[in-house]
């Protein structure tokens, strides 16, 4: 690690790590007395995670040393929820885990965009995206193939060895370009002795019959190579159980989301809300586990719903925000920003909409069932998937965000927010960021531009509530001003 | 002066009428993005094929950006410029915009257009998994069913008859227009690459009949032309400018070139070679057509794994092979990723077979066009030194 790095992470993550446990030192001793009294969590290969393990690890030994800055923002987090901290230790311990996982000898499949079913079924750990655990931990440099090509879907961390996977199971056609081109671009210059396999979702095929089969005849084909690289037959009936266990983590996923939204006064800040939907891309590696802890904070979100528990520091009458685009995030703008609340967030949402087939052939569900479609679906029915959850969400803005170099979401930015302006009435701030949202919170233009968005929407909202209930679709009819 | 260019010229200057006066009479013209679309079932259908994309005009790449964003290719950028200032007879005339959407930005482009000025569009998908036999098989319903709403435009059923002429028309075409590259293998050629990027982007508007006889007589023409008009390579240093697309209009990099009297002897251009290079129709069918279409020599876009098999790299080493070329000049514009992505790579591969390669990334503004000079005219001066080396070797090695 570079001097410039070993300080960075001595004098301002640490610093996260002490400031929050000094800050909380009493909340900490009531939390871990009420948490240790809870079952731990078991895992695939049989492995026991006790309360005390998982309590250490967090708080007293593995992230304070290795990831102090998952400290930032961490009061954001319903800690006398045990859920919600074994979901922490998921989240957070998935690279350790998944360094130990590729020594035990386990295959790890880069898989970019897809959902993570089969890859399980195969006895393999998927892992999404570029960034991955090992970015989002250890705030790795990025340095892309492609220095035109955004940071995500570019990262070194592929080439140099930091993730330990064995093959590549790259989709297409979804809403990324750049991962598909710069896994082929590592692929070729170095790492040709790990297979590449494309995933193909050809763009603007749509559902017809023959690109139905395509999609299932490549998906089928994709594992038979998982197969001859790790030994696990492909077996249609272990794959329908991984879909069963899949459609109930994404039911319970969007169960989360739907509390979130349906709460005047949303039960989730926008730190924890937005963590845990994020999830529902890897689930921590560990599918029966992660399983129990997300239906565990689904069911504790219904609670805090109907107690009119909310989060932390959230405003009475909050103005809802609902994030579209890809690969950004706005949490710690929006959190910050006093009286706004992140209500869904589409990147995170998308992986975990719908429910897949459990019967038949296993491959013609992930196809047919696959909650990726929007993202394939031509733009105006993109912007429609979109416009269904603003109004579910009942949002009073949307901000679609892009991170710099990425065509293919940031082509969309504009039909997008246009088609949702037409359909909601509701404001929209288009927002470029830098790797993973990293420009936006931390300089000075993308603060400015959300706080100034989130007043307009205040101004707004004071407006809307004094004259009447105005459903969606007519709100834009209303003087802007005149009761401000 | 090459009589012909200048017939060349006075077609394309009567074309737009003739487009006019066709759709008059009811005829349909179909705008076709990229270069993975049969033409053939277009114009065996009796409807007007025209290739839209426009490049080399920053002004209205700059229009573009109110529909998208300033991090889309400038080419992309300015297409969806050229349909909001709505002059160009091309765009204003197509009746419907046919893609077939091997590169994303362009697919979205597409899109943009049918969203913001409310063009019919047609999508042919194009299977990323080319080389497989269910990425064939997928193409091939894809061209069936392409062709199935390209019936209802034309309003009539494809003809097989007519469709053989069609494919044996276009395949004229690309041996014509194959033969006009020949002249390049020559030492001293009668007619630059610039000129014929620009025959070749007339065909792209002219009727393919029109196409075909020009191309016919700019051959003769150019076997009658004596050696002392002949284009003389400055220091006979010979290169291929590879890379991303040089659209219609764009004539930034030819001019630098030209201007440096830099002598391209082939390029893997989808606007250029690349419109004939490895593509054969061997059956006139919509299957044939469709195996033919898919097997072509690939765009960057298409991902390829494994690279001692790509087609697009054996291409690219044929070409300096068989037109004796000195180094590569690999044009990417910016945001183009396909390409982009493949510097590194390529500039390896060069770099092991010692031929020198330069990126030249770009885009449609002046302002780079100074240090674009200078990198080349540096290039060709170390190409030169190292020509004069080599030879100096060899003739210290025959004494």
């Amino acid at each position: 690690m570079s001097d410039h790095k070993q300080q960075y992470k001595e004098k301002v993550l640490k610093k996260a790590y002490d400031d929050y446990v000094s800050d909380h030192r009493e909340y900490l001793a009531k939390v871990k007395k009420i948490f240790l009294q809870e079952k731990g969590l078991t895992f695939r290969d049989g492995s026991y995670h006790s309360p005390e393990h998982i309590w250490d690890w967090i708080f007293e030994k593995d992230a304070p040393e290795k990831y102090p800055n998952i400290f930032i923002g961490f009061d954001g987090y319903d800690l006398e929820s045990p859920s919600v901290i074994k979901f922490l230790y998921l989240y957070y311990s998935f690279y350790d885990r998944l360094l130990a996982a590729s020594d035990r000898g386990v295959l790890i499949v880069n898989r970019k965009e897809t959902i993570p079913d089969m890859f399980y079924a195969l006895g393999s750990i998927p892992i999404r995206g570029g960034a991955g655990a090992a970015l989002r931990h250890q705030r790795l440099s990025v340095v892309p193939e492609n220095f035109e090509a955004c940071g995500a879907g570019s990262s070194w961390a592929w080439k140099d060895n930091r993730i330990p996977y064995g093959a590549q199971v790259v989709p297409t056609g979804v809403h990324c370009y750049d991962t598909p081109n710069n896994a082929l671009a590592v692929h070729r210059a170095g790492k040709v002795d790990i297979p590449i396999f494309y995933l193909d979702n050809p763009i603007g095929s749509g559902d017809t019959e023959w690109a139905i089969d395509y999609r299932v005849k490549t998906l089928r084909r994709a594992a038979e190579e998982i197969s001859k690289l790790n030994g696990v037959p492909v077996d249609d009936e272990r794959l329908r159980q991984e879909i069963k266990i899949g459609n109930k983590v994404r039911k319970a996923i969007w169960k989360i989301f739907t509390v979130q939204a349906e709460s005047p006064k949303p039960p989730f800040t926008a730190h924890e809300f937005e963590t845990i939907i994020h999830s529902g891309h890897n689930w921590g590696g560990e599918p029966e586990a992660f399983l129990e802890v997300i239906e565990g904070i689904a069911a504790e979100a219904k609670d805090r719903q109907t107690h009119q528990i909310h989060g932390t520091a959230i405003h009475k009458n909050p103005v809802r925000i609902f994030v579209g685009g890809a690969c950004t995030h706005f949490r710690p703008l929006i959190g910050h920003t006093s009286g706004a609340v992140p209500v869904g967030v589409e990147w995170f949402l998308v992986p975990s909409h719908g429910s897949l087939n459990e019967e038949g052939d296993p491959f013609r569900a992930l196809v047919e069932g696959s909650p990726l479609k929007s993202l394939t679906a031509p733009l105006e029915e993109h912007a429609d998937w979109i416009v269904e959850r603003i109004k579910e969400s009942k949002a009073d803005g949307f901000i679609y965000g892009y991170k710099w170099g990425c065509n293919f979401a940031s082509s969309a930015a504009h039909v997008i927010t246009d088609v949702v302006k037409k359909k909601t009435g509701i404001s929209t701030l288009i927002m470029e960021t830098d790797f993973i949202g990293k420009s936006a919170h931390e300089s000075g233009g993308g603060l400015t531009r959300v706080e100034a968005f989130i007043e307009i929407l205040k101004q707004q909202k004071r407006v809307v509530t004094k004259k009447t209930s105005i459903s969606y679709g007519a709100r834009h009819e209303v003087p802007v001003g005149v009761a401000v | 002066m090459i009589e012909t260019l200048i017939t060349y010229d006075e077609a394309l200057k009567r074309r737009p009428d003739e487009i006019v006066e066709a759709r008059r009479n009811g005829n349909k013209v179909v705008g076709l993005f990229c270069c993975y679309t049969p033409v053939e079932i277009v114009h065996a259908l009796g409807l007007i094929p025209v290739r839209l994309g426009w490049g080399g005009d920053d002004n209205l790449a700059e229009e573009g950006i109110e529909y998208i964003t300033n991090i889309q290719c400038p080419y992309v950028r300015q297409t969806i410029g050229v349909f909001k200032e709505g002059k160009n007879p091309y765009a204003v005339n197509s009746d419907v915009v046919a893609i077939s959407a091997v590169c994303l930005q362009e697919y979205r482009m597409v899109e943009v257009l049918r969203y913001y000025f409310g063009k019919e569009t047609l999508t042919l998908s194009v299977p990323k998994n080319f080389y497989l036999p269910e990425g064939q098989e997928f193409f091939e319903k894809e061209v069936e069913s392409f062709t199935a709403e390209l019936e209802k435009i034309a309003g009539r059923k494809l003809d097989q008859g007519e469709l053989r002429k069609s494919v044996a028309l276009y395949a004229d075409i690309r041996k014509k227009t194959a033969e006009l590259y020949d002249f390049l293998l020559l030492d001293n050629s009668p007619i630059r690459w610039g000129q014929i990027i620009k025959v070749i982007h007339a065909g792209f508007y002219l009727a393919p009949e029109t196409h075909l006889s020009l191309l016919g007589k700019l051959i003769e023409e150019l076997k009658t032309i004596p050696v002392s008009d002949k284009v003389k390579p400055i220091g006979k240093v010979r290169l291929v400018l590879a890379g991303s697309i040089i659209a219609q209009g764009n004539t930034k990099i030819i001019d630098v070139l030209e201007g440096l009297g830099v002598t391209v002897v082939a390029d893997d251009i989808c606007t250029g070679q690349r419109t004939f290079v490895g593509l054969e129709v061997k059956e006139p069918t919509l299957a044939g057509l469709a195996k033919a279409y898919l097997d072509r020599t690939p765009c960057a876009a298409q991902l390829y794994p494994e690279q001692k098999t790509d087609k697009r790299l054996i291409n690219l080493f044929d070409l300096i092979e068989r037109h004796r070329a000195d180094g590569v000049l690999y044009h990417t514009l910016r945001f183009c990723d396909p390409y982009t992505f493949r510097v590194e790579e390529n500039k390896a591969l060069l770099d092991a077979r010692d031929i020198p390669f330069l990126q030249l990334h770009t885009d449609y503004g002046a302002n780079d066009i100074g240090q674009l000079q200078t990198r080349i005219q540096a290039q060709v001066e170390i190409i030169k030194r190292r020509k004069k080396e080599a030879a100096h070797v060899g003739s210290q090695a025959a004494v």
